[in-house]
């Protein structure tokens, strides 16, 4: 992975975010748990910290914990076959485990439906544990494209979390710092973007690895000024390294789109991997999903963008859009080829990869490679497996 | 009484070609729960409901993987085996996220026929539900008013309200005699009855339904020890509940996406906001629906106190909907005094015999 300066800046953010979040109950400020692709603008707006089990979850597995937890919720009856973020998030909050000891109480649980059906169960666990209120935007997979119908009902469930807020923190909803909170999450929803597609460069200054991790602070202040600020930064040194010719995979010859979820607790041994067989990964549907939000936000119709923009992930769309959107990408970046991470743990994400790739392949003649593994259970990777495949696809390329 | 129940589930596919050829009405497969099949009846349509069976799985590897569940893989796998040849539209709903999936890979694996989706809300607020079930509503109406080539009139909707309102009226007849006379249908007999109502055209069903109802009403009523209530999705491999009866231990009720949960929420009444939302979110709880306002872990201890029985959770493997109730179900049965088991299951397994110790060891301590 590579070593940016932005790198440490990032180290910092995000502890002083957390150090904010675990010291919020001594400070009267409310936590809310939010899912990963939960309206976070809403909770800036009303001063509520926004905490991601989704977030902590990878940070378990990057520091080699996910394992330990994932079994002490096992050891609680829940089946192995549950999604290993869940299971991690569980374990965890049961003993308080983790890089953080846990996270902080939560006062609320929001929950988004664009990722998965699965936060919707797995947060409910939450709720009856903690018996605080708990808020459920709908934002539904679009099977027939973007509608108005679809927009509609995520706009009606928009103006009820406002006055879900504003019952549960009994103060007004704050419009005028809502309408802040949008500008600031769209401009580093662009400037995220920007840094995105930094991979198109040829050698590409970033990888996938690079951007799992520097994903962070666009998820969770996501909304702030510190994400523009950071996003900013690291733009503008992606920018002067590109202008040096750097590539983030020495001698950069193959280039490859990373689909679905990293495996975050093999993420340096896959990134050396990689670069040993000097191919990048220049690209990954997962972080692209939080690039959505641009656009006139600051309008009458700030709530319909947003909606839109909360519909958008790639994981809540139809195979036809994922086939044309992967075509497209291909196009755009100059690649030669996808790995697919089937992940046990991700159902609407990995279900239908077989019939993705069989069809992305036909059309452009790009070949891909299923990887069999899990996002945050150890226990599900194995390496001889993984580099007996991942060694002949990328000799297709080496011929 | 029941050789010709075993007869449409034995082939279903042969049950239904026989049946389309007979009625000429457009079939529509409906996948799994909660669509109301009356929208399709009044269309003239035949609604016929896919819930996963045992079946061995070797076709639907090739575009599902395995950590997708066996109801999910088995209903791919009928399709890939031509035993949907005769759909002519299938009708979705996004009780999950495999189901989501599994819509989108029809449409590409079987492109010549219209998959309808109904989205099943995952939202607060009441409302807002309501108006968004309607717009799913009208947007299946239309897309099967296109299938069928019929259009939904006052007249053809109370006319099929009426037949599935005797169907439902059947069906809880058998449920009420199982509760008092568990003695008077085995579980196998009871359950097979309720998958053979998935093939036949309602108004023909009813027919194979009355006089079977009618012969068990008239039996003497007689006590049983060992009651259990089972709870999941849907009780298949269907051969497992002749495990239960082996064992004489009586299914008196369940709490089942394809059985009580259904059956429970009564038929569709119109198709105003307030009766789509009454025929999806009314009745029992279920793993797959939010719903705030009911709490699955009452309900089943109440129906288990209520019939004096024990509870056996019927899980299938990879169901999260289930899988991440089951661990605060169970505590709370065990608060409630309630003896409860649980086990795994996949559908295309044909031996029980782990099965069996367990619910023996749990009959024991009964």
């Amino acid at each position: 992975m590579t070593k940016f300066r932005i790198s440490e800046t990032m180290k910092e953010i995000m502890a002083a975010y957390y150090l904010e979040a675990k010291n919020a109950a001594y400070n009267n400020i409310p936590v809310a748990w939010i899912t990963s692709g939960g309206p976070v603008e809403f909770l800036y707006a009303m001063g509520v910290i926004p905490v991601y089990p989704e977030n902590y979850a990878p940070m378990c597995s990057i520091t080699r914990v996910s394992k330990d937890l994932i079994e002490v919720s096992e050891a609680a009856g829940y089946s192995p076959d549950l999604c290993s973020y869940a299971r991690t998030d569980i374990g965890a909050d049961m003993v308080q485990g983790g890089p953080l000891m846990g996270l902080p109480k939560p006062d609320m649980l929001i929950v988004g439906t664009n990722i998965c059906h699965t936060v919707v169960k797995w947060f409910d666990v939450h709720a009856r544990k903690y018996k605080v209120p708990i808020f459920t935007i709908d934002m539904p997979y679009l099977h027939d494209g973007m509608t108005k119908e679809a927009i509609d009902y995520v706009v009606k469930q928009f103006e009820a979390f406002k006055g879900f807020l504003s019952e549960v923190l009994k103060k007004p909803f704050d419009e005028e710092k809502f309408r802040e909170t949008l500008f600031l999450a769209a401009q580093a929803s662009d400037l995220w973007e920007k840094v995105l597609a930094m991979g198109k460069k040829k050698p590409s200054p970033i990888n996938s690895f690079d951007t799992f991790i520097h994903l962070a602070p666009i998820v969770t202040l996501r909304g702030t000024q510190k994400a523009v600020d950071y996003y900013t930064r690291f733009y503008e040194e992606l920018v002067e390294l590109s202008a040096q010719g750097f590539g983030s995979v020495p001698d950069e010859k193959i280039r490859l789109l990373w689909d679905n979820l990293p495996i975050w607790y093999r993420i340096k041994y896959l990134s050396e991997f990689f670069a040993k067989h000097k191919a990048a990964f220049v690209v990954s549907t997962y972080t692209n999903s939080w690039a959505a939000i641009q656009g006139d936000i600051d309008t009458d119709h700030a709530l319909e963008e947003l909606a839109r923009a909360y519909l958008s992930p790639y994981i809540n769309r139809d195979f036809k859009y994922r086939i044309e959107y992967l075509v497209k990408l291909i196009e755009e970046f100059s690649l030669d080829g996808i790995v697919y991470h089937s992940d046990r743990s991700c159902k609407p994400y990995s279900l239908g990869q077989y019939l993705i790739k069989e069809e992305v392949t036909k059309r452009t003649g790009k070949p891909g490679l299923i990887i069999e593994a899990d996002m945050n259970d150890p226990r599900v990777f194995s390496e001889a497996q993984f580099e007996t495949r991942a060694e002949a696809f990328l000799e297709e390329f080496e011929q | 009484m029941f050789e010709t129940i075993f007869e449409i589930n034995r082939d279903s596919a042969k049950t239904v070609k026989e049946w389309k050829k007979k009625t000429g009405k457009k079939l529509i497969g409906v996948m799994p729960e909660y669509f109301p099949s009356e929208i399709i009846t009044a269309l003239g349509g035949y609604p016929v409901h896919y819930r996963g069976t045992h079946t061995a799985i070797s076709k639907a590897d090739a575009y599902l993987q395995s950590f997708s569940c066996t109801t999910t893989r088995t209903i791919l796998e009928q399709a890939l085996n031509g035993e949907m040849d005769e759909i002519d539209a299938f009708v979705f709903t996004t009780m999950c996220d495999n189901q989501q999936n599994l819509a989108e890979v029809f449409k590409r694996l079987f492109p010549s026929k219209p998959v309808i989706i109904f989205l099943i809300p995952f939202t607060n607020s009441i409302s807002i539900r309501q108006q968004h079930l309607k717009e799913q509503l009208d947007i299946a109406i239309s897309k099967l008013e296109q299938v069928t080539g019929n259009r939904l009139t006052q007249e053809s909707l109370k006319k099929a309200i009426s037949i599935h309102e005797h169907y439902n009226m059947l069906i809880n007849k058998l449920y009420e005699i199982r509760r008092y006379n568990p003695k008077a249908i085995s579980s196998y007999e009871f359950y097979s009855t309720l998958k053979a109502g998935s093939f036949l055209p309602v108004e023909e069903f009813v027919h194979i339904l009355e006089p079977i109802v009618s012969t068990l009403e008239k039996k003497e009523a007689q006590a049983v020890e060992h009651k259990v209530i089972i709870s999941g999705i849907t009780p298949e491999p269907l051969e497992l509940t002749r495990v239960f009866d082996e064992l004489e231990m009586y299914i008196v009720d369940d709490d089942m996406t394809s059985g009580a949960r259904r059956y429970s929420k009564g038929i569709l009444k119109g198709i105003e906001a307030v009766d789509i939302d009454n025929f999806v979110f009314g009745g029992s709880p279920c793993s797959t629906l939010f719903n705030p306002l009911k709490d699955r872990r009452i309900y089943l201890a109440e129906k288990a106190k209520n019939n004096k029985a024990g509870v056996v959770l019927w899980q299938i493997k990879f169901c999260e909907p289930e899988a991440f109730e089951r661990p605060d179900l169970i505590t709370y049965l065990k608060q409630q005094g309630i003896q409860v088991t649980s086990f795994e299951v996949e559908l295309q397994m044909s031996s029980f015999e782990g099965i069996k110790t367990r619910l023996q060891a749990f009959k024991e301590i009964m």
